[in-house]
């Protein structure tokens, strides 16, 4: 599950797609190149994990897909967040918000 | 419902689903290349570069297949039908391989539900964790634990604080008359809570009234067993209400009791034990049971028990230091030898279990080995080692899962069987069934074998690296060396197994020789016994009786000697007691010594063919004895009293510390072994007399009739003399000998059986190993032999290669076998676990079986045409 360049945090991928297709409805490639501008290129999202991940959140009713044309017009899948994956993503970065704080406070404790 | 709707599109729209995954990744490729053109690639290159930065579009494909909801159950469906697949294809290996398992799992739940039946199931008892029973001691004489005088019974009923209720049982032979030939059966006289006490009710009818046991109430009424009930009147519920005659007196048919274990199916009637304040306080005779009141423990019961003992002795001025001790239900069960002797089976059926899975992992080794290239191809295509292990995984269970099926089918015929089988001393199997228990371990071991037998195949399947897989040819000219290597390893370790078995075996099959051929002291040889039950006869009428019945034997043709004892030899009731020499304290270091007792007829020593030692037989004149009673002890006796004296002339105190009875001793015969054979000789002191137990006579005949004329030649013998005694189990010696030795010969018969199957699955394996091995090297002994190796050299090598393995096995199997035959020590006679001869035996046998299983393949590769050989493709 190597992403280079940093390893992706366990969940963290379902939260940067999440939040690349709040937007717009985008097809595979375009979420790995979201992702990528989004975090400043510290996430380079392969295939091999975003499909498994696409297709897993697709069956959890957070994603929809079909088939549409891409600005080349090239046929491509586009995915679009549902309802429900609008509502996932606001308890992830709840979730996230939560965690970063807690590790930020644990790395200042002083011991 | 939403993950239903998609676990249904995955399992049965999968191809419309695959088309769309691989329509999106190619789209995927399209996208990357075109914005790799974008940045000026030229579209060659640009294409290669967006394949390498994918990764493998079959990898990403089936990482999504993996991640989909039901995946595992797509992946299951198509590895179960792939298995299937791969099974009916090799159909020989599949049938000898779910053969193999369903002889190894049918042995093992055979073997466990006996275990289970005698030693695990619970008693079939309400609340067993309540139920105690009690025993008297007599520290004055050293009985740490007895059966219970009636009259203790009751006053121990009457004065305990810490029991719900207390029971007893007394066993008596009892004769039924009065519908055809007299009838010998044996009862139990029991209080009438018996059953309440057990918290059992009549499953027919009613249970004794809670007054049945005391004197003027209605007592002329029984209870069935419901073994007799069912043999004897085919389970009618006519019988209740009908009148039988029990000793000549009429009694009621009130119910029909339960059957099980202990006691409920150890007699054939019930019958209520009256009350009585004058019975004998000396004789020791009935079982007790008893239910703890709620909130009793077990030491506290003990206490109150110790209090009412101190009472009684005080009252009865008995200064032999009489207590009661109380012992709960959990030591109900079956003695030591028999609980020893069942886990030594299970062990044993478990190792033939193991040596199966063993050689199902050899049989799905080769097919592995076969199918190396076709897993490779799945691998490189994008299959997971996971994937893989559990293709593999799926096909061992199968198997199992069909070996199961087929051996749950012999364990229903083998259940039939068991329940037919009465083994002496061992507790009655005529209630086995299958339950959860027992299909719960099938499933254990079924599981267990898949596993055992997969999981070989499944590493060697996905151990080695892929190109050179890839690269090694089916024809390789000399087998690959690791493949070999794990299937001798398996080799030796079923060699090692059966080699366990085998040395159990044998030392089973020496202890029995041995057993048979120890001195008994007695003689079998044309001897036939018969059971006469008398009832309790006057002195006079009971040796009339006895004279005229000896006389009209002995004058039979064909009859050389006969006599009578009060109790049957080798299995029989053994009476005891304590004695001491009259002038010394002698042989009492250790605690007063205790003998047998037997009252026996003229003649009984010639009869049954008992030496005699020093001074002489009891004459006529010893019956009526004018002075002090005469008495023949056994040489064990003698010894104790007086070593290197003579004997003959010496008082002896009998019945020490219960009537003290004095003796002298005309005679000493040799010591017999009349507790079964694998016990130490016998104490026992012979006295002249006939039936004054009222326990039945034991006729022993020396003639030249079968038991059947000479049963038929005794009732009317018997009946001439007295009418209405039942002459009963007429049998020879020899099978009574052989019906003492039940549970030893089934010990025998089992583990031998398990040791032979063991060896001969273990003999497949060897050749199933070399022949294979032998197969894929035509080639190459082709080469050697058209090279001029004779082949004497050749069936060298051959053989070497496959007898290493099992050296291997066999020195591993010596270390096991001392190891674990140590179990066994309580089970052997005259043997020790170690005895070299043995071993020696076995490892002669397993060599010797072992180069047969090595030879047929090893002549058959040499029968190769070497042209033919070379020519092979």
């Amino acid at each position: 599950m190597s992403d280079t360049p940093s390893n992706l945090l366990q969940g963290t991928l379902d939260l940067l797609i999440l939040k690349s297709l709040a937007l717009e409805q985008l097809h595979g490639l375009g979420i790995s190149r979201r992702i990528g501008q989004i975090t400043n290129g510290a996430f380079d999202v392969k295939p091999g994990s975003l499909f498994p991940a696409l297709h897993r959140m697709e069956q959890a009713g957070w994603l929809e897909s079909s088939w549409g044309e891409s600005e080349n017009k090239r046929r491509a899948r586009y995915y679009k967040l549902t309802r429900a994956g609008t509502k996932q993503l606001g308890i992830e970065r709840d979730q996230w918000n939560r965690i970063s704080l807690a590790i930020a406070a644990a790395l200042e404790a002083k011991s | 419902m939403f993950s239903f709707a998609t676990l249904w599109r995955t399992l049965f729209r999968r191809r419309q689903v695959e088309q769309e995954l691989s329509d999106e990744l190619l789209a995927y490729a399209d996208l990357l290349t075109e914005e790799k053109m974008g940045r000026g690639m030229e579209s060659g290159a640009a294409r290669r570069s967006a394949l390498l930065e994918i990764g493998g579009i079959e990898q990403v494909k089936e990482s999504v297949r993996d991640s989909r909801i039901g995946s595992f159950a797509d992946a299951l469906l198509k590895d179960l039908e792939h298995s299937l697949r791969s099974m009916i294809r090799t159909k020989g290996t599949t049938a000898l391989a779910i053969g193999t398992l369903a002889l190894g799992i049918s042995a093992a739940t055979l073997i466990f539900s006996i275990f289970y039946s005698v030693l695990l199931a619970p008693l079939p008892f309400r609340a067993p964790q309540h139920l105690v029973q009690l025993w008297e001691r007599r520290t004055g004489v050293e009985w740490s634990q007895a059966s219970f005088s009636t009259p203790n019974f009751w006053d121990v009923r009457a004065e305990n604080r810490t029991f719900e209720s207390i029971a007893a049982f007394l066993p008596a032979d009892i004769n039924l008359t009065g519908s055809g030939d007299p009838q010998h059966l044996s009862a139990a006289f029991v209080s009438a809570n018996f059953l309440h006490t057990l918290g059992l009710q009549p499953v027919l009818g009613r249970d004794f009234e809670t007054n049945a046991d005391q004197p003027n109430h209605q007592n002329s009424v029984l209870l069935l067993s419901h073994k007799f009930w069912s043999s004897r009147y085919n389970s009618s519920a006519s019988i209740i209400g009908s009148t039988l005659h029990v000793n000549g007196a009429p009694y009621t048919v009130i119910g029909i009791a339960p059957a099980g274990d202990p006691w409920l199916n150890e007699v054939d009637l019930f019958l209520p034990l009256i009350y009585d304040s004058q019975a004998n306080r000396g004789s020791f005779e009935a079982t007790v049971i008893g239910r703890l009141a709620p909130g009793v423990s077990l030491s506290t019961a003990q206490a109150d028990l110790t209090r009412i003992a101190h009472n009684l002795s005080k009252i009865y001025r008995k200064d032999d230091g009489m207590g009661i001790l109380v012992s709960p239900s959990s030591s109900w069960g079956p003695n030591l030898v028999i609980r020893r002797a069942l886990a030594v089976l299970l062990g044993a059926v478990l190792m033939l279990l193991l040596i199966a899975c063993v050689n199902v992992a050899n049989l799905l080794l080769a097919k592995a080995t076969a199918r190396a290239r076709e897993l490779r191809i799945r691998e490189a295509l994008g299959a997971s080692h996971a994937r893989l292990i559990r293709l593999v995984l799926t096909e061992s269970l199968l198997l199992a899962g069909c070996g199961a099926t087929v051996g749950l089918f012999l364990v229903t015929w083998g259940l039939a069987l068991l329940r037919t089988v009465h083994i002496e001393n061992v507790p009655s199997l005529s209630g086995l069934r299958l339950n959860f228990w027992i299909l719960s371990f099938t499933l254990l071991v079924t599981v267990l074998s898949a596993v055992l037998a997969g999981v070989a195949p499944a590493f060697q399947t996905t151990s080695r690296n892929l190109g050179a897989a890839l690269r090694e040819d089916d024809r390789t000219q000399t087998a690959g060396t690791g493949k070999n290597r794990l299937r001798s390893v398996l080799v030796s370790a079923e060699v090692a197994l059966a080699m366990i078995l085998l040395v159990g075996a044998g030392l089973l099959i020496r202890s029995f020789g041995k057993l048979m051929g120890v001195e008994r002291g007695f003689s079998t040889k044309g001897r036939a016994i018969a059971t006469l039950n008398t009832p309790a006869f006057d002195d006079g009428r009971a040796e009339h009786f006895t004279r005229m019945l000896l006389e009209r034997i002995r004058s039979l043709p064909g009859v050389r000697a006969a006599a009578t004892v009060n109790s049957k030899p080798i299995v029989g009731w053994d009476p005891g007691m304590s004695f001491a020499a009259l002038d010394s304290t002698r042989g009492q270091e250790h605690g007063v010594p205790w003998a047998s007792w037997r009252f026996v007829s003229t003649g009984y020593f010639r009869t049954m063919g008992i030496s005699l030692l020093a001074g002489r037989d009891f004459s006529d004149a010893d019956f009526h004895p004018t002075d002090i009673r005469k008495a023949i002890v056994s040489a064990a006796v003698a010894n104790l009293l007086w070593p290197g004296q003579n004997p003959i002339g010496r008082r002896i105190v009998l019945w020490k510390g219960q009537g003290n009875k004095p003796a002298e001793v005309v005679g000493v015969v040799a010591n017999t072994r009349d507790h079964g054979l694998d016990a130490d000789p016998t104490r026992i002191v012979y006295l002249p007399g006939v039936n004054q137990t009222g326990s039945p006579v034991q006729l022993i005949v020396e003639s030249t009739y079968a038991p059947a004329s000479l049963a038929s030649t005794l009732r009317a013998i018997v009946a001439s003399i007295e009418p209405g005694i039942p002459v009963s189990d007429v049998q020879t010696l020899d099978s009574l000998v052989t019906e003492s030795l039940g549970s030893e010969r089934l010990n025998l018969f089992l583990l031998s059986g398990f040791a032979l199957l063991a060896l001969l699955l273990t003999l497949t394996g060897i050749y199933g190993v070399l022949a294979y091995s032998l197969a894929r090297r035509t080639q190459e002994l082709g080469i050697r032999l058209a090279l001029g190796a004779s082949s004497r050299s050749i069936l060298q090598l051959v053989f070497l290669q496959g007898m290493r393995p099992i050296f291997f096995g066999i020195i591993l199997g010596a270390a096991g076998s001392l190891a674990l035959t140590r179990t066994l020590s309580g089970l052997l006679f005259q043997i020790q676990p170690e005895d070299l001869s043995t071993y020696v035996g076995v490892t002669i046998l397993i060599l010797a079986a072992a180069c047969i299983a090595c030879y047929m393949p090893a002549v058959r590769a040499l029968r190769v045409d070497p042209v033919i050989a070379l020519r092979q493709p």
